[in-house]
């Protein structure tokens, strides 16, 4: 029992760690209207960028984060600007392949500079708060239960922002109706650009949290990246609630299922595979997730 | 039709020249090109003329490698038969990817196909007892001799049979169908077209490639591990080569793997900038020239074959 | 058709650009082959390409003629163990040495054999690699089963009785995980007690082993031992999250990670302070004999790198030399002259003095330097260098 309980702690830091990454991408998702296949090397460059504004100018490790955040933003809004433009202006002809296939080249771009740039090593960054802590009979990692407080208050201020803002409202009703929006006044270039960037940076962010906890590396980014799909097919594409629910299921699933699976020498080995295969699953019996909307295409 | 016949003859002289002019190492690196090509034009197939973007072609490809390794491993089947065993096998789970995906579009079809890529490579990984995982499957050669060259003349032989019959279907209505289905399934259903029987040959028959591809490397390199073969990273090299060469036509792949495959050795000084320049290329050709690298060359060159004609002619 | 046409002749144009090189054949060629990127160990590539550097830049000439010296990057995969083994060979090397991979190493051994090309493999250790007993294949690292089934001596001897092991599914750490399967369940330990294990398979690329941990940390009796047979980023993450869960290192509980990583700085960066007293393994401690040669390298290692050399730098410098020798010896680049010189070859390295037994059993012993050995140490305190850390075995070496 106390096994359990200790997994499920675990299952749900992990969970809260994964929601950070995914309702980035289901935010671009709704507003957008495409899966961001880079999303995964944008928390990647987070977790490096965070990494170095707190060893090389030795600025206190939690504001590196949100100086990082600020930084994916402004590359988001770049990548934005210069190739999902195209998108929105009437310049591509088959939107879904196209936005697929340059997210995707992105992504490997990015990866690939990253591994040019800062070399294969694994790098660790400095910890927020050290030490461990114990709740009854659990021991939990400081940094962990940091992480996990920061990532509810960015998910939090996130969606009363969604919620309550005028930028929020604009966002939603970009996402529910563009042409409408603009009718209405909304500028819809301007809404993507936001969209991304927020999304972007909330993956960046969601690296930059992880650095200390999980270290860092060029690749990092591919299993996270793989795994935010996941989570936003799960709960819905374009459903930030259900981004969040999802993650917080993977995040549980793969904690309990790679040790009470059948064979336990082997669960840590199909750990990554969980999460796959429930997507497979997923799109095949209820495509649009726990609460996401219809099928969405770009034209 | 004489046009036609020269070109095959010039293609037959340089593809048998070849062996003649490149020392071992390269000749590998012409080996593994091929080999690229024959990934890159099935996918190209699959997604320039069906529209159906699946990222599952090296995993499909390893279904292939793996089949036709154990199958000449453990029941001591002739390689030939284990590689065409591959290649259906391939064909088979192609089959599967197909009816699953039959409502899936766009993102929904891409992020299916990863999945399923990164499932089959776990389970490979996780099931090391049998496939022996990351350490490395022992492949019996396909010839006896260390001599690259009939693995060449194998591979030329595997991708031209191939190309030609992907040529024909494509050629033929059955590739009308599947551009129709590219351009707009809707519309295509509404006019006829049985959307789900054209799917499903364009995945079957991708994937048949795609696995006697696999097939081929199991038995040249001799050693198969799930990570080498089937890493995502692996794909989008495939994916840009198709994109560099001209996501429309199965020329198109193979230069552009040839081209991919060649560049990337000259390159090797450059280590890891050599992707980033992929990358780049990759990104770049998407945004402004979507047709691919070689194919305004290509406009351009018979641009001023008609000038040249059409100045003879006045 | 034209289109088709046109390929063909960007093909040809690429394919003849690309085969017509000229090379010089006044130049010595040796071969490296090392992990220098992802998804290979590239600190420890990179280590290996400084030593053989620095090796080649001191022996200068061989029969008089310059060396040239073309370290590969195989990237930890053996298929490009296979092509670089293929370059090396296509551009005259006369023999290769390295590489670090064990499954790389396989395939490596492959070419050397099909091409006669002597290869020396100076950091690999999985039996087989000695083990096929190709001629033009020879060993300086020790074989896992010289090595770790002494390791298992150690465990019992220090009255180990629960032994829990990650195990990442690679050639080298299921070899391992093979030899203590088969060396401890059953097994008495000093104090008469029945030893278990157990053990769990991961891939390289996972990053939680929380779960696993926590599982280990329910068992009872609790385990005594915990084996890190990991190499990489994941060993660094399992002593971390062990530490993290208070599974170890405690009174009860020790931990080792077996691979390589520990013996970087980069351990302790990542792990701060969970790294003390935790156990691992090297090739080389001062402790073994520090002759003028080893302090020289190492100083001269420390200069150009700023980094203390592992053993894996050492077996790499070592190779080099040992080619070299063989080849004056040898009087001939000629494959198989190099490898009767080999074969008869004693030579002082920094790792001792090398030679190659041409015993045939145990199958691993062919080829092999009998002298290879490796010691357990034990860190005592937090960025201790390993050259400071602790020798707990093999015992008569302790001062």
């Amino acid at each position: 029992m106390e096994l359990f309980v200790a997994q499920a702690l675990n299952g749900l830091i992990i969970g809260l760690l994964y929601a950070l990454i995914a309702i980035g991408l289901s935010l671009i998702f709704s507003v957008l209207k495409i899966v961001n296949f880079a999303h995964g090397e944008c928390y990647m460059m987070g977790a490096f960028v965070s990494y170095y504004f707190s060893t090389l100018f030795g600025i206190n490790p939690m504001l590196s984060v949100f100086l990082s955040m600020l930084v994916v933003f402004l590359l988001g809004v770049v990548i934005q600007y210069l190739f999902l433009r195209p998108l929105y202006t009437g310049a591509v002809e088959r939107k879904d392949e196209y936005a697929i296939l340059i997210t995707f080249g992105l992504g490997v771009f990015l990866q690939n500079v990253a591994m040019s740039v800062f070399g294969p090593w694994t790098k660790k960054s400095p910890d927020f708060i050290s030490g461990i802590t114990r709740i009854g009979f659990m021991t939990v990692d400081n940094n962990r239960l940091a992480v996990s407080g920061v990532a509810l208050l960015i998910m939090v201020a996130l969606l009363v922002i969604i919620g309550k803002t005028f930028v929020g409202k604009a966002l939603r009703a970009v996402s529910q109706d563009r042409d409408a929006s603009a009718i209405v006044g909304i500028n819809p270039h301007r809404m993507n650009i936001l969209a991304f960037g927020i999304g972007v940076a909330l993956a960046g962010g969601a690296g930059g949290l992880i650095g200390p906890i999980f270290l860092i590396s060029p690749v990092m980014g591919i299993l996270p990246g793989i795994k935010s799909f996941v989570i936003i097919v799960l709960g819905g594409m374009g459903s930030i609630k259900g981004a969040i629910i999802g993650s917080l299921l993977l995040g549980e699933i793969e904690s309990l299922g790679s040790v009470f699976f059948l064979d336990p020498t082997r669960g840590l080995a199909y750990k990554n595979a969980f999460g796959v295969l429930l997507l497979a699953i997923v799109l095949l019996l209820k495509p649009t997730g726990l609460f996401g909307e219809k099928h969405v295409r770009m034209e | 039709m004489r046009r036609y016949l020269l070109t095959v003859i010039v293609a037959v002289m340089v593809g048998v020249a070849i062996p003649l002019l490149l020392r071992a190492y390269w000749l590998h690196v012409a080996i593994m090109a091929l080999f690229y090509a024959l990934l890159a034009s099935s996918w190209t197939m699959l997604a320039g003329f069906a529209g159906q973007f699946s990222f599952a072609t090296m995993a499909l490809a390893g279904i292939g490698s793996y089949t036709s390794a154990l199958l000449a491993i453990k029941f001591h089947l002739p390689m030939w038969l284990g590689i065409i065993s591959g290649a259906l096998m391939a064909a088979l789970v192609g089959l599967l990817i197909a009816v699953l995906v039959l409502r899936m579009s766009g993102p929904y079809l891409a992020l299916f196909t990863i999945a399923f890529s990164e499932l089959v490579r776990i389970t490979l990984n996780a099931e090391y007892q049998f496939t022996r995982g990351d350490m490395g499957l022992t492949v019996p050669h396909l010839y006896a001799t260390i001599s690259k060259v009939p693995y060449y003349f194998t591979i030329l032989i595997l991708l031209a049979c191939s190309l030609l019959i992907m040529g024909l279907l494509l050629r033929s209505r059955y590739g009308l169908f599947f551009r129709a289905i590219r351009e707009h399934e809707e519309a295509a259903s509404a006019m006829g077209v049985n959307i789900v029987r054209y799917k499903i040959m364009a995945f079957v028959i991708s994937s048949f490639f795609a696995g006697l591809a696999g097939g081929f490397f199991a038995h040249y390199v001799g050693t198969l591990t799930p990570n080498s073969i089937m890493e995502i990273p692996r794909m989008g090299l495939v994916i840009a080569m198709s994109v560099i060469g001209g996501i429309e036509s199965l020329a198109g792949a193979v230069a552009g793997a040839i081209l991919v495959e060649f560049l990337q050795e000259y390159l090797r000084e450059l280590e890891m900038w050599r992707f980033v320049i992929f990358g780049l290329a990759l990104v770049l050709i998407l945004r402004f020239s979507q047709n691919g690298l070689l194919y305004p060359i290509y406009q351009r060159l018979a641009a001023k074959r008609v000038e040249a004609l059409s100045e003879s002619a006045a | 058709m034209k289109k088709a046409l046109f390929v063909i002749g960007v093909a040809l144009l690429v394919a003849l650009l690309g085969g017509s090189s000229v090379w010089c054949q006044e130049r010595i060629v040796i071969g490296g082959v090392a992990p220098l990127s992802a998804p290979g160990a590239a600190e420890s590539g990179a280590e290996m390409k400084i030593a053989m550097e620095m090796a080649v830049g001191e022996i200068g000439k061989i029969l008089g003629k310059p060396i040239k010296l073309q370290v590969e990057d195989t990237r930890g995969l053996p298929e490009e163990g296979t092509a670089a083994m293929n370059r090396l060979a296509d551009a005259g090397a006369v023999g290769v040495v390295g590489e670090f991979h064990s499954a790389v190493a396989k395939a490596e051994i492959e070419v050397a054999n099909e091409r006669k090309l002597p290869l020396i493999v100076s950091e690999a250790w999985a039996d087989v690699i000695t083990g096929k007993q190709y001629p033009y294949v020879f060993r300086i690292a020790p074989a896992n089963s010289l090595f770790y089934t002494k390791v298992a001596d150690w465990v019992k001897s220090i009255g180990a009785k629960n032994v829990v092991a990650i195990v990442e599914n690679t050639d080298w750490g299921l070899g391992v995980d093979s030899v203590f399967n088969a060396t401890l369940p059953g097994e008495k330990n000093i104090n008469g007690q029945a030893i278990s294990y157990t053990s769990i398979v991961a891939e390289r690329t996972v990053s939680d082993f929380t779960p696993q941990l926590l599982m280990y940390k329910a068992m009872r009796p609790r385990p005594d031992l915990v084996m890190d047979i990991f190499t990489g980023t994941g060993e660094y993450l399992i002593v971390k999250q062990a530490a993290e869960l208070g599974l170890a290192t405690t009174r009860e509980t020790a931990i080792f990670p077996v691979g390589t990583s520990a013996l970087y700085p980069e351990y302790w960066e990542t792990v701060g302070e969970y790294g003390v007293f935790s156990i691992t393994k090297t090739g080389y401690h001062p402790l073994l004999g520090v002759t003028p040669a080893i302090m020289e390298f190492t100083k001269k290692f420390e200069d150009k790198t700023g980094k203390t050399p592992t053993f894996a730098a050492m077996e790499a410098y070592d190779s080099i030399y040992v080619l070299a020798k063989a080849i004056e010896n040898a009087q001939s680049t000629d494959g198989d002259a190099i490898v009767a010189a080999l074969e008869k070859i004693r030579f002082d390295g920094v790792l001792g003095t090398i030679w190659f037994s041409q015993e045939r059993k145990p199958d691993y012993m062919y080829h092999q330097w009998p002298g290879a050995k490796a010691v357990l140490i034990q860190y005592t305190a937090k960025d201790q260098k390993y050259t400071d850390a602790e020798l707990i075995w093999p015992a008569m070496l302790k001062p």
